[in-house]
């Protein structure tokens, strides 16, 4: 589903944030992303979400290449940045019914799924009001049900559990191997270990721009806490964005 | 007075990073210490223009000390105009309000920190503007070069007068729209008023100062602008009277904006917020019907957007209503001034393209997009859907006025049908170029990291550069009515004008999409 290829980025005054990167991610699994502040997750989760440009490397989402049809591409995905910042100036239907049309989702569908993930994520009663009114945690749900409504094939979550309620996260976790389970697959970043490690397939740790470990959560863990393997992994590697 | 000076010291530096003459990288400060440059060369070029012809006149009529006062006064008025927008957004509208609300700090020094940028900016209009008033007046003998000395000073209390105008305008527009739940539509409409009194206010102006009436010129509002005169002869009690009537309105107004500083950012800051929305069958539309939408809900939605990119249109609807008023004087004028004078077809063109360079809301598109441009960035858009609304947003905006307003106007001013249709033809191809133009002006001077829209719209590069350009494209229009000003009963060159902007529309917009669409991944 997500194909990586020797990716690097380096940013304008010369620093490598991600240093030839290989990752595959296929259809059925979640993989974690884990790595210090600075380490290159985020570079990477823009990069394959299309939202920012690079030069080096191959980025390949349900076998388009994210250079030659970024449209075809972005169409099966979706991504959620860590801080969503979303059109405070609209209401909540509003902008739920814009990533819609953006999308091509027909109106009765849409119709369903945003009374389904609206409900369950109890936001429904104010999708009438405008984002601007809403909590940080109310956004987050608004983004992640504007992500989940498109129905995408591969899903890019950078800190996804950040700002959520317990019940929210528990029904994103729900969610996410929902999604899985239908054949799609999961690429997030997160700080949460042992969230990481009760819900992904696959890990991978980052470190200064370069992959130090990556592999099912079995091989990586091998028995022990994904803590403890990260922070032996990391070791004085912390902070050096 | 450490906690405040810290305080100016953001403020100060926040306003050269938003102004791109600190931080990022060289091109970044060069492109901004260039756009102020530029800025400050038109302010010095209008001001030479109009002091060197005044003083000329004035001198005449031995009344040249009236150039100072005269020249003060249209400066205050320009720079208040330039503020007016630009201040409400300063003081209410800033990301790290409940960061800095939650400093040690009184709210008087808050507000007197965070309207440091809006007197800098007025300060350096006015001393540009200042100085060939100076030059001129000096070489008509009305001061001596030693009075130089006094200008720096005096043009420092100056500075004082467009902000207490403009922060008084933005506080009580604050207050009011502060406590509806429709706060931008209840904002636009109080702007509107407030433009409404600006334009009564200025023609009834205008009429006293062009009868150069003599209570005019001794009446109360005009005593800043005597003393200011006067100051600049060294004249200590008329200095002392200028700081009076400067400074203390302005410590004044900021006091008073200090009392209800956070009771108003609090108010502003809520919307109501309901739960008892009730879902029900929702219905799909195009992508780009999508994106059009949210343009124009965005541009109706920010005031300062919506006016100052939108002001043009306005006047040409007043132009258009004032001409048909006044047709009949107008005719008659025009049949006075005879031959000789400019053809109204070049006058109506170079009010219409004026008009156009100043309605650019794509010159600040792409940066209002802020940090909500992944959004876009990761929706599956193709160039030209992303880049078509923005244009179509502005065209769907301009189009109906000038189909309305041009031919109005030249009705009412007496051009023929074929000159009509030709002018018509002209503004809208010029409107189909200036479009795509914002665009790529925006594209090569992108602000996606303004604390607020006012940084954006009032002090981003892109805007006045986009505004320059728009100006500069009227010259290969005034280009060919020099060259063939007769030529198909003078529709010839509008039409050649026509052709023109069309060409450099389609340009434009073939660059938007091979280097622009790469230009936009790169942000």
């Amino acid at each position: 589903m997500l194909s990586i290829e020797h990716f690097s980025k380096t940013y304008p005054g010369g620093k490598r944030a991600v240093d030839d990167l290989n990752l595959v991610v296929h259809a059925g699994e979640i993989c974690g992303f884990i790595g210090h502040n600075g380490a290159g997750k985020t570079t990477t989760l823009r990069a394959v979400a299309g939202v920012m440009s690079y030069t080096e490397g191959t980025i390949r989402v349900d076998g388009k290449d994210l250079h030659t049809d970024p449209v075809g591409a972005k169409k099966v995905m979706a991504f959620l940045p860590d801080n969503p910042d979303l059109y405070d100036y609209m209401k909540g239907i509003d902008y739920l019914n814009f990533i819609a049309d953006l999308y091509d989702i027909p109106g009765d569908d849409r119709t369903r799924r945003i009374a389904r993930y609206g409900d369950d994520f109890q936001l429904t009663e104010a999708l009438g009001s405008p984002i601007g009114s809403y909590s940080h945690g109310m956004k987050q749900k608004l983004a992640l049900i504007s992500a989940l409504i498109r129905k995408p094939k591969l899903l890019i979550l950078d800190e996804p559990f950040v700002g959520l309620d317990p019940q929210a996260s528990h029904l994103l976790k729900g969610y996410l191997a929902q999604l899985c389970a239908q054949g799609g697959a999961v690429f997030f970043s997160t700080h949460v270990l042992e969230v990481a490690q009760k819900l992904c397939h696959k890990v991978a740790i980052i470190q200064e721009g370069k992959l130090i470990r990556y592999g099912t959560m079995e091989e990586v863990v091998a028995g022990e806490s994904l803590e403890d393997v990260f922070l032996r992994q990391t070791a004085g590697g912390a902070d050096h964005a | 007075m450490r906690k405040f000076g810290a305080l100016l010291k953001v403020s100060f530096w926040g306003m050269l990073y938003a102004m791109n003459l600190a931080g990022g990288n060289r091109k970044r400060r060069i492109s901004g210490a260039g756009v102020l440059a530029l800025a400050g060369g038109l302010m010095l070029m209008l001001s030479a223009t109009y002091s060197f012809s005044f003083s000329t006149m004035l001198a005449q009529q031995g009344m040249v000390d009236m150039l100072p006062m005269l020249m003060s006064l249209l400066a205050v008025i320009l720079c208040a105009a330039f503020s007016l927008f630009g201040a409400q957004g300063i003081l209410f509208s800033t990301r790290d309000m409940d960061l800095a609300l939650s400093w040690p700090v009184s709210p008087l020094q808050l507000v007197l920190s965070r309207v440091l940028a809006l007197y800098l900016e007025n300060l350096f209009l006015l001393g540009v503007w200042m100085l060939p008033v100076w030059l001129a007046w000096m070489l008509q003998g009305g001061c001596t070069p030693a009075a130089f000395i006094a200008l720096p000073i005096s043009v420092l209390l100056l500075a004082f007068l467009p902000c207490v105008l403009a922060m008084a305008a933005g506080f009580v527009l604050a207050l009011i729209s502060a406590r509806f739940s429709h706060k931008a539509l209840i904002n636009n409409l109080l702007y509107l008023l407030l433009l409404a009194g600006i334009f009564a206010g200025s023609f009834s102006l205008q009429g006293q100062m062009f009868q150069m009436q003599s209570a005019f010129f001794t009446s109360w509002p005009m005593r800043p602008f005597l003393w200011f005169t006067e100051a600049l002869k060294l004249q200590d009690a008329s200095l002392a009277a200028l700081a009076a009537v400067c400074v203390l309105p302005f410590l004044l107004i900021a006091w008073l904006i200090s009392r209800q500083y956070a009771a108003i950012l609090t108010l502003l800051a809520s919307h109501r917020a309901r739960f008892d929305y009730r879902l029900t069958r929702q219905h799909s539309s195009g992508h780009m019907r999508a994106l059009i939408g949210r343009e124009f809900r965005r541009y109706f939605g920010i005031s300062i957007y919506l006016f100052n990119t939108g002001i043009g249109l306005l006047l040409l609807a007043i132009g258009a209503v004032a001409a048909v008023l006044q047709k009949d004087q107008l005719q008659l004028l025009m049949a006075q001034l005879g031959s000789e004078s400019m053809p109204m077809t070049a006058v109506l063109a170079l009010t219409v393209g004026f008009i156009l360079a100043m309605t650019q809301p794509t010159s600040c598109s792409i940066s209002l997009e802020g940090e909500q441009l992944w959004i876009l960035k990761s929706a599956p858009l193709r160039p030209w859907e992303l880049f078509g609304s923005k244009i179509g947003m502005q065209l769907i905006l301009v189009l109906p006025f000038l189909v309305v307003c041009v031919p109005v106007m030249g009705w009412a001013l007496g051009v023929t049908t074929a000159q009509a249709v030709a002018l018509l033809v002209a503004a809208v191809a010029m409107a189909f170029c200036v479009a795509p133009m914002g665009l790529v002006v925006n594209l090569h001077l992108p602000k996606l990291d303004a604390p607020n829209p006012t940084v954006v719209v009032k002090q981003s590069a892109a805007t006045l550069v986009g505004l320059l350009a728009g100006f500069a494209l009227m010259l290969p229009g005034a280009l060919l009515f020099k060259l063939i000003p007769q030529v198909w009963n003078g529709c010839g060159w509008l039409a050649a004008a026509a052709a023109l902007y069309l060409t450099v529309g389609i340009l434009l917009w073939r660059f938007l999409l091979t280097r622009g669409a790469a230009m936009l991944e790169e942000l």
